[in-house]
């Protein structure tokens, strides 16, 4: 372990609190930046889910949640964090809000049901288990908060809600396929040694 | 006008010290941030275009008189400003949905609003350094300090290592970038991805041994 800083009450150790909000940090620029052309496929790739996942694959399932927990704080206090330079309680107000509220739960559960260490594990089972966690967690969690919240914002059914975030999903899994190699690639250089 | 914003926070100047005065620059920062968060609530609750519209033009007009005369280069950044057309294009994306599906009227209302929050956000951010945010932040969690919910110097903390970091990282991205695209290598996500989360990942070990070592994170 590195810092012994720790408080009863909220016992982060610097290295903890350091991590989590650069990966705040990470999924403002992800949020920010143009999406990336990818080979193959004619689509390209927005990041800012991808950002979820990948702290959820990296970080514990805290750190994980605080990160985004304080992303959607940034957003809420009216900073242009948002894709698009949006902010404000106004997006919250609308249609997406329940997306980036999920982004907290989400990266929980992604963190959750990862498998982080290589070394507790065999490389393939690592990539079926982090898929299945980048999916489940970044995808459908985040779906089961801002599908309901779409429908209640637009008047629209749950159905109907359900259909127009299903065009989402592919997508999702192309990104749930790059974060678990990213993340295995990163544990593989060793740079994440605890937390 | 966005770029320099964020350059404001950026390594090449102290972020706690700006070095010129506007108006804005002398109101305390407290109220800056307060009035950002209540135009986001404001905005929300009113679909009058007429008022949005005004919201619209005020923030501009403060955008502007802080970065008189516009267009004019600030200290050195790696990132280029073309950045930031991405994020209007998404902007422009929304709006024409809104519009192809509810109508002109609702889409000028939804750009309004949206302008009008990126614009006041954008003076706010350009003329506030991240210390007095983190100040605002620590003095507003104050009583939820005292009753033991969450220590507000850390959360503060947090809160000012993100915003502060946020162009770093940009920049970072960008460097990779280039330094992708001068091996020849075209941008595969891969490629690109690695190195953006190795090079995070050292950067927050050194910073957090960085603020051990000046007792950061321990005042009590």
């Amino acid at each position: 372990m590195n810092s012994t800083n720790k408080s009863p009450r909220l016992a982060l150790s610097t290295q903890q609190m350091v991590r989590a909000a650069l990966f705040t940090a990470l999924v403002i620029v992800f949020a920010i930046i143009p999406p990336l052309p990818m080979p193959f496929v004619p689509v390209p790739l927005t990041l800012q889910t991808l950002g979820v996942m990948l702290a959820g694959l990296i970080l514990s399932p805290r750190l994980a949640a605080l990160a985004m927990l304080l992303y959607v704080v940034l957003a809420l206090v009216g900073f242009p964090v948002l894709p698009g330079g949006r902010g404000g309680l106004a997006v919250f107000a609308g249609p997406t809000g329940g997306f980036i509220l999920g982004f907290i739960p989400g990266a929980f559960v992604v963190s959750w049901l990862a498998a982080r260490r290589l070394s507790e594990t065999t490389t393939a089972a690592m990539i079926a288990r982090n898929f299945g966690a980048a999916v489940f967690g970044g995808a459908f969690v985040v779906y089961a908060i801002g599908v309901p919240w779409l429908a209640m914002v637009t008047g629209m059914t749950i159905d109907r809600a359900l259909m127009a975030v299903v065009v989402f999903l592919p997508g999702d899994l192309v990104k749930a396929v790059i974060a678990t190699i990213v993340a295995l690639r990163v544990a593989k250089l060793q740079v994440v040694n605890n937390s | 006008m966005v770029s320099s914003a964020l350059r404001m926070t950026s390594p090449a100047q102290p972020s706690n010290a700006p070095p010129k005065g506007t108006w804005l620059h002398r109101w305390p920062a407290g109220l800056k941030l307060l009035f950002l968060f209540t135009m986001g609530s404001a905005l929300v609750l009113t679909d009058r275009l007429i008022i949005l519209g005004v919201a619209t033009i005020v923030a501009g007009l403060v955008c502007l008189s802080i970065h008189w005369p516009p267009f004019k280069q600030g200290a050195a950044s790696s990132t280029p400003s073309t950045v930031f057309v991405w994020p209007l294009m998404t902007l422009g994306a929304i709006v024409a949905y809104i519009g192809f599906f509810s109508g002109l009227e609702q889409a000028l209302v939804v750009l309004c609003r949206l302008l009008a929050l990126l614009l006041f956000a954008v003076s706010v951010m350009a003329t506030t350094g991240v210390t007095a945010m983190m100040a605002v932040v620590e003095k507003v969690l104050q009583p939820f300090d005292r009753w033991g919910w969450l220590r507000a110097d850390k959360v503060a903390l947090m809160f000012g290592i993100s915003l502060r970091l946020m162009p770093v990282l940009l920049d970072q991205w960008h460097e990779i970038r280039e330094a992708q695209a001068a091996r020849g290598h075209r941008a595969s996500p891969l490629a690109l991805l690695v190195p953006m989360l190795v090079r995070t990942l050292q950067r927050a070990n050194e910073m957090a041994d960085a603020i051990d070592a000046r007792g950061g994170s321990s005042r009590r």
